[in-house]
């Protein structure tokens, strides 16, 4: 048989461009992917709330203050905000309940190791991805609109919000963690994911901050994790909060983390004498 | 060949019955469903309570708060027509790269329709109750709005569901050229984002992009305008007619994507 015969010669090339070709399409997909899900993350939201206050001061008239800030305030705290919401867990970073449903959790019940430490890699992944992230987005910003952006007004303040953030994010992995095995009992949990994550984000100051909410209702959640991971890192940034301010926020997050790990370990021990190992 | 609008109705009514009997495998997720739109809605509802509330005389770019309240129940009533119909546009991108998309190509429809619309949720259609009650209220409350002015209220809904269908199609299209870019969720969640405030509070030429080329704008903000009186009523004709060919383009566009579509694509 010649080579012009062999079906599999001659086949070689066409094939070759077409599968060359599908495989280039098939990470070019893959980098898009990646800007998409972790560039493009948590940027559109704090400008939409840009665009909202900016609407709302111009009714308001020239150097208007409302309930304690004004326009150029609120403009650093959208800065301060598209870095924390970047750094801040998302659930979607954490499959858990997936895992779950599928009975998928086996095999790792198998192996001589505690399954909490692969879901604290993935917290540490996704930390310092989206810090990364964070800072190229602040440098960004530091360039583009310098005199608009929020600069730190001290080491010692960026010190205090890092520390605020990253053990704020901690709480927000736990209740995650805590939701996501509850799919032992409710097989699905998507939506009290996303029930949750409204309720951190409206109280933590996503919206909009939350010493501009009503004074009786800015007592009441100045008390939950949220106000300290979101709103709090930035007027500490800002220096609309000072160092005992910050001395209080990190004790509330470590009684708060504290507790979230004891329900943790509680959640996933009985959940475990329930699992059936097969999966829906 | 065109399908008759018959088929639309059976294969509809057919997902609705699925529907109901998915859902009844899972009840407690029933409840938090609708209890997390809820909490969606309540969310959006004091955010604006609480800007309206921070002085007397304040507006959006020219929304009243009893404006607001028609544009928010709108708002509501559109999402919850995509939670009720079109959830499984979600799932697109797994659906794609696992080829999952077989069994449509091979049912006696368009694709388009037997996929997006395939996942029929009845916690949608109680949020849908919700979101209405809240527009009606919205409706009620607003001084410049009477019984004359219901008759708009068919017409805001058609093209805002038009719209809601159209990107959703359209999105899903473009994911033929990116396959594994995720770019319907993507860009789902940042129109909706956008869309839930009034389009006047961007730059204008933010505006204009998603008046005109993006017309997320039709999701709430046009028919919301409608209702409170705020378009002309030629502006109101031409824009119910740009929606319509939004519509067809958005279908054309997947059609052409599906010739791409290779089974098992990544």
């Amino acid at each position: 048989m010649t080579a012009s015969q062999d079906p599999a010669r001659r086949t070689f090339w066409p094939l070759l461009r077409q599968a060359t070709a599908y495989e280039l399409r098939k990470q070019v997909a893959f980098r898009v992917g990646f800007v998409v899900r972790e560039l493009g993350h948590g940027l559109v939201e704090p400008l939409v709330m840009l665009c909202v206050f900016w609407a709302l001061y111009r009714s308001a008239g020239e150097g208007a203050v409302l309930r304690g800030w004004t326009f150029p305030e609120l403009v650093q705290y959208v800065a301060g905000l598209l870095v924390v919401r970047k750094a801040m867990f998302h659930n979607r970073a954490l499959d858990l309940s997936t895992q779950i449903f599928e009975g998928r959790v086996t095999k790792y019940l198998v192996m001589p190791m505690d399954y909490f430490v692969l879901a604290v890699a993935r917290f540490t992944q996704y930390t310092l991805l989206q810090l990364g992230i964070g800072a190229l987005t602040w440098t960004i910003g530091a360039l583009v609109a310098p005199e608009h952006w929020l600069f730190p007004v001290s080491f010692g303040a960026c010190a205090g919000a890092l520390t605020l953030l990253l053990l704020g994010s901690w709480c927000c992995f736990l209740v995650y963690y805590i939701l996501n095995a509850l799919a032992f009992w409710l097989d699905v949990v998507w939506s009290l994911l996303v029930m949750v994550w409204f309720v951190i984000s409206f109280a933590g100051g996503a919206l909009l901050p939350v010493s501009q909410m009503p004074p009786v209702v800015f007592r009441v959640l100045e008390y939950g994790f949220p106000y300290w991971t979101i709103s709090a890192p930035i007027e500490v940034l800002m220096g609309r909060l000072a160092a005992a301010d910050v001395a209080r926020g990190l004790a509330i997050l470590a009684v708060t983390a504290a507790l979230l790990e004891a329900v943790r370990r509680v959640v996933w021990r009985r959940g475990l004498a329930r699992y059936g190992g097969a999966g829906m | 060949m065109s399908t008759p609008f018959n088929f639309y109705v059976r294969v509809a009514r057919q997902y609705t019955r699925i529907g109901w009997v998915r859902k009844s495998q899972f009840r407690w997720e029933f409840v938090n469903q609708v209890v997390m739109d809820c909490l969606y809605y309540l969310s959006f509802l004091l955010t604006f309570q609480i800007l309206y509330g921070l002085r007397d005389d304040l507006t959006l770019a020219g929304w009243t708060r009893d404006d607001i309240r028609v544009f928010l129940g709108m708002a509501f009533v559109t999402d919850a027509f995509m939670m009720t119909w079109l959830g499984q546009s979600w799932h697109f991108g797994d659906d794609l790269k696992a080829g999952n998309l077989d069994a449509f190509r091979l049912r006696p429809g368009p694709v388009w329709f037997t996929y997006s619309f395939q996942r029929f949720s009845p916690e949608g259609l109680t949020n849908m109750l919700v979101a209405v009650g809240l527009l009606t209220y919205g409706l009620v409350r607003h001084p410049a709005i009477g019984a004359a002015d219901l008759w708009l209220v068919p017409l805001a809904f058609a093209v805002a569901f038009t719209a809601q269908a159209a990107l959703v199609v359209l999105l899903q299209g473009l994911e033929f050229w990116a396959v594994n870019a995720d770019l319907s969720r993507f860009f789902s969640q940042i129109f909706t984002q956008i869309s839930d405030r009034p389009l006047d509070v961007y730059p204008r030429g933010v505006k204009r992009f998603f008046i005109w080329a993006v017309p997320i704008g039709a999701l709430a903000w046009f028919p919301a305008g409608v209702l409170v009186g705020r378009h002309g009523a030629l502006f109101v004709l031409g824009y119910a007619c740009l929606i319509a060919l939004f519509a067809v383009a958005a279908g054309r566009l997947f059609a052409r994507g599906m010739r791409r579509y290779e089974s098992a694509m990544s």
